[in-house]
């Protein structure tokens, strides 16, 4: 077997989605949380002060894959020709365990329905077969997806197989290399204190804020889309992690 | 093996290629899986490349544009496949049964709506005579889109254009010539630039500009490798973008309406500092104009001295981040400038728009590799823009012209203000002033509408008028997908909207629907809309219902001849034919042999035509530096003009004058300042003294997911991709008692909204978003405010007055409006 994996460069990433929504089409995968490639997008830090962070979940096809190893029917296995992990849909009874295992929240569920069956990203072992690549890795409008043998994307790449805010890859040793966002240069002066002072005012009209914790002050549940969760609740829970408010 | 793979890839699946068909700057190419009469699945480009992931990227040093790349769609491209055989959409001819604005409708056969549409047409035009009739939305940039209007003998004309006037009336002002000017075969637009002019910058400035949201297929991804090959990118705009987080090295977040008086400072700072390009500015600036903008920048005549401590109480950038950016700014020749579209579309747009034509001037970077004009955002346009294949029509020459009678977005006005007019109780000189006629033409009465496309109800500034006005019409025609899009609940007769990138064959008989059709952006391509699918129930094309009611008005043989006697099952099949004549006719055109254009039948196996654009990159009026020609022979100096002796005439003038002369562009009065200023206090700007009552200014920027109103109701992008909402800074969200989701009430003195709010740091404090787009969904509470109900989705334009005579010049198309938000509930 020649373990085969993914590149995602942060760097590129907009988080516009056009890898879930293609992936979605191609598998004719309906509306709702059945996301086999989901899209996280979270802002950090406080105005004028702010990043926005993506991160690219599908599944990783780990090559140490606890959700096999969690699974009590067998279901789960790794595919030979270029380790993908697939799930035999016959065996599955649906209860979760392989769900609970996973750091990432691979496996996806149609519903909350008690033995609804795991489903997942499959690597797109169909199109790797006639010779394609996966579906999302063509997809992307600024190619920030390579797709290969690990060992080769790794000699292109870098070896990096973490990702600030993901589960440290010791765990199951994800399929994938990175590449971080970058860090931004300030290439004017900026200061962002004078700054939210200018913004507080709006002379001779009143103050639009009045004091600059009113700005930086963040109490939780305050934000949206403030942090990562990647680990899901409900299929709505899911739902509400996965959109962007770019729309 | 059990394995997950729905798709059954060997059988009967036939691969047909088109591109999206909306009003989107980029024309992707969408390969279409087609199984049993049904579109199973959209898969990326593969028409050049395939399988290569990072595809199309530049060498690190090369800078030849050979446009020869794939161009991958957004999530719309793979979206809208499913909007073919939604459940929900109108797939026959309707007749209203209900009042205008309830929604309500009932089945009726072809022949009836033809019928009545064409006894409605007779019977308006000789009530109310040649000026009635309006069609939207391409009745614009001077001409009148009712596609029978030249053999009927009736319609209205309109100027402007629904994106680009609030910068395009400045071009002409400062160069004497617009971006709609200067097409030349095989080359480009005067003001364009190919997408590797941009390796040559060495600071390109992105300002109010978010490509990855509106642009995201080719501008992106050049913007992205200009970016690594490590050329510095800055984003002055009032949020934090995916755009400033993935293109750009630093922000400078400003305010909304604010960005001419950072644009001002900047120029001052050059002036004090001795930064400008003497050189160029000598050769190409006319003086007279630039010193009385420089007595205005440094107050020698008004004792404002526009320093970047003026500037910064205004935009809420610190006066050393202005000077900072002035000097960088400067020295760091050549600056690529992309200034947005939208900044001209606001209360005095004019002013940054012409600014920012003036710092690419004093910089000398107007046409220089590298450089831009400052015209707008990129819309780059490939070199095939001018030449694709035409289909000739044959049809008849005009027996009638529509005169110019408004600007194209006032047409809601002109209906509502009629009644006043009819009243006496404002003069007609008053009432073309209001819609930007000149005075002395005659006053349209408009009481027949159609929308063919794009839904004004939703789009247009001032929702609540242009509901009114759909009410108080004679008759209204209207073509929709959706029996509930905003616009189609005020049809009286609505017909089903062909989808023509997949469906059936629309040919483009009247001013649009090409089969052919080139990105606006960048790249020497263009696609061939195949057909994918028969339309569903009775869909037609939009050209054969305007030949059947040609046939009912005797004018078949003038509009439609080559096709007046085409059978129903014959349409598609002879559609075709024309198009392959015009391509034949093309490939066979001398400056375009030497491409060796393949033969149709190899075409039609991957109809995407590329060529490669070799050498030196296009930069704005390369062609006349070449020539040794003069850009800038439009403008009465024959340079580069800051000051407009036309405008300094004053509104008397402009009452009754075309300006630039000759053009078909009235503004019907106004007080538009001869030249770039800061206006504080204008209608809908951050220093409205109607902050007061609606102290939170909101834009309506373009969505990733929705090219204006389409696609709003698409189940696979507003449930699975995002969440409609209200963007608030944190600090006014606390104020208010608001935390994320929410729900809140936006509303104004003209327009009444419940949504969800969207609570983050990525905003300036004290303005909201909402983005353009989202439908009117009116709810059962209705107000005096909301006749027809609250709106529950989130419809921008319920907000956006318009501007206003006598403060401004009619023309821009606002995308901003003055709101307060309250909490109604909290957020699940």
């Amino acid at each position: 077997m020649t373990q085969h994996g993914f590149f995602f460069d942060q760097s590129r990433c907009t988080g516009c989605q056009t890898c879930s929504v293609a992936c979605k089409n191609y598998y004719a995968l309906p509306p709702g949380p059945l996301k086999y490639l989901r899209i996280y997008q979270y802002e950090k830090g406080s105005f004028p002060d702010v990043r926005l962070h993506t991160q690219w979940i599908p599944c990783y096809h780990c090559e140490k894959p606890v959700c096999a190893d969690a699974c009590p029917s067998e279901a789960i296995y790794k595919e030979p020709a270029y380790g993908a992990v697939l799930i035999n849909r016959e065996k599955c009874d649906g209860c979760r365990l392989c769900y609970d295992a996973c750091p990432y929240g691979a496996p996806v569920f149609e519903s909350d329905e008690l033995g609804v069956r795991a489903r997942k990203c499959t690597l797109c072992i169909d199109r790797l077969l006639v010779g394609e690549k996966p579906i999302c890795v063509i997809a992307c409008p600024l190619r920030a997806l390579d797709f290969g043998p690990l060992d080769d994307l790794a000699k292109v790449y870098g070896k990096e197989r973490d990702l600030e805010d993901l589960p440290d890859s010791q765990a199951t040793s994800p399929c994938i290399v990175f590449k971080a966002r970058r860090e931004k240069r300030r290439l004017v002066p900026y200061d962002s204190e004078k700054a939210l002072g200018l913004f507080m005012k709006r002379d001779p009209l009143p103050t639009i804020f009045t004091s600059l914790s009113d700005v930086t002050e963040i109490s939780e549940g305050l934000v949206g889309r403030n942090n990562l969760r990647i680990k899901h609740r409900s299929a709505k829970d899911l739902l509400r992690c996965t959109r962007n408010d770019e729309g | 093996m059990s394995r997950d793979v729905p798709q059954d890839r060997q059988g009967n699946d036939v691969v047909r290629y088109t591109s999206c068909g909306f009003h989107c700057f980029d024309q992707c190419v969408l390969k279409v899986r087609v199984r049993d009469g049904r579109v199973v699945s959209v898969e990326p480009d593969d028409t050049i490349h395939p399988g290569t992931a990072r595809e199309g990227e530049h060498g690190p040093d090369e800078l030849s544009s050979t446009s020869m790349v794939q161009y991958r769609p957004c999530p719309k491209g793979y979206a809208m496949a499913h909007a073919l055989d939604d459940p929900r959409r109108v797939i026959y001819p309707m007749k209203r049964v209900g009042n205008r604005g309830e929604g309500k409708f009932e089945r009726i056969s072809w022949d009836e709506a033809l019928d009545t549409i064409a006894a409605k047409l007779v019977e308006v035009k000789e009530q109310y005579g040649p000026h009635s009739i309006l069609h939207q939305p391409y009745s614009y940039m001077g001409w009148c889109s009712f596609p029978l209007s030249r053999w009927f003998g009736a319609g209205v004309a309109a100027w402007g254009a629904h994106s680009a006037n609030g910068f395009q009336e400045p071009q002409n002002w400062v160069y004497g010539r617009d971006i709609a000017d200067g097409m030349i075969s095989l080359g480009h637009y005067a003001f364009t630039q190919d997408e590797t002019n941009i390796f040559n910058a060495k600071l390109i400035v992105l300002w109010g500009f978010n490509p990855v949201s509106l642009m995201s297929s080719r501008v992106s991804h050049n913007l992205l490798q200009a970016k690594e090959r490590g050329i510095p990118i800055i984003c002055i705009e009032p949020r934090y973008t995916p755009s400033v987080e993935v293109l750009a090295d630093q922000w400078i977040p400003i305010r909304p309406t604010t960005d001419v008086a950072m644009m001002i400072a900047m120029a001052n700072v050059w002036f004090k500092e001795d930064l400008c390009d003497k050189d160029f500015v000598e050769e190409w600036v006319e003086p007279e104009g630039l010193e009385k903008w420089k007595a205005y920048v440094l107050g020698t005549e008004d004792g404002v001295d526009k320093t970047p401590q003026w500037a910064e109480t205004l935009c809420g950038v610190p006066a050393e981040t202005i000077e900072g950016f002035a000097r960088l700014y400067a020295k760091s020749k050549p600056v690529n400038l992309n200034v947005s579209l939208s900044m001209g579309r606001q209360f005095f747009g004019e002013n940054p728009a012409r600014a920012s034509m003036y710092l690419q001037a004093l910089t000398g970077n107007t046409f220089i590799p590298g450089g831009t004009a400052a015209v707008e955002t990129g819309l780059w346009w490939g070199r095939l823009g001018g030449s694709l294949p035409r289909v000739d029509w044959q049809q008849q020459r005009r027996t009638y012209r529509a005169p110019v009678l408004m600007a194209m977005y006032k047409w809601p006005k002109a209906v509502d203000l009629r009644e006043k007019l009819d009243r006496g109780e404002i003069s007609e000189e008053e009432f073309n002033s209001s819609i930007g006629n000149k005075a002395e033409n005659p006053a349209p009465n408009i009481q027949l509408v159609i929308l063919e496309s794009n839904d004004h109800v939703n789009n247009l500034p001032n929702m609540n008028q242009t509901i009114r006005a759909m009410k108080k019409v004679a008759f209204t025609l209207v073509f929709a997908q959706y029996a509930d899009a905003p616009a189609a609940r005020y049809a009286d007769i609505l017909l089903p909207q062909i989808y023509s990138a997949y469906e059936g064959r629309n040919g483009g008989c009247g001013l649009h629907w090409p089969l052919f059709t080139t990105t606006l952006n960048l790249g020497s391509h263009f696609v061939y809309r195949q057909k994918c699918v028969d339309p569903p129930g009775e869909v037609k094309p939009n050209d054969w219902v305007w030949t059947q009611i040609a046939k009912r008005l005797g004018l078949v043989e003038m509009y439609n001849p080559r096709m007046a006697h085409t059978a129903d099952e014959d349409w598609d099949e002879t559609v075709e034919a024309l198009y392959k004549e015009a391509y034949e006719q093309w490939a066979g055109r001398k400056d375009i042999a030497p491409l060796d254009p393949p033969g149709w039948e190899t075409f039609q196996k991957r109809p995407v035509f590329r060529f490669p654009m070799e050498g030196e990159p296009y930069y704005p009026l390369k062609h006349h530096v070449e020539a040794g020609e003069n850009p800038f022979e439009g403008t009465t100096s024959g340079k580069i003009e800051f000051y407009s002796k036309a405008l300094a005439k004053g509104p008397e003038y402009l009452k009754h004058n075309e300006v630039p002369p000759g053009t078909g562009r009235c503004y019907g009065g106004g007080n538009l300042p001869p030249m770039a200023q800061m206006t504080r206090g204008g209608r809908d700007t951050f220093f409205s003294e109607d902050t007061k009552k609606y102290p939170l200014l909101m834009s309506s920027p373009h969505s990733y997911y929705r090219v204006h109103s389409w696609l709003d109701n698409n189940i696979w992008l507003r449930t699975d991709c995002y969440r409609h909402a209200v963007w608030m800074n944190v600090a006014d969200a606390k104020s208010r008692g608001v935390k994320d989701n929410d729900r809140v009430r936006v509303y104004s003195d003209i327009g009444e909204m419940v949504g969800p709010a969207y609570v983050t740091s990525r905003i300036v404090p004290g303005t909201v978003v909402i983005h353009h787009g989202g439908w009117y969904v009116p709810k059962k509470e209705k107000t005096e405010l909301m006749p027809d109900g609250i709106d529950n989705r989130g419809a921008p334009n319920l907000f956006t007055h318009g501007e206003e005579l006598p403060d401004t010049v009619v023309g821009t198309f606002p995308c901003k409006g003055l709101v307060q938000v309250e909490k109604l509930g909290d957020g699940e």
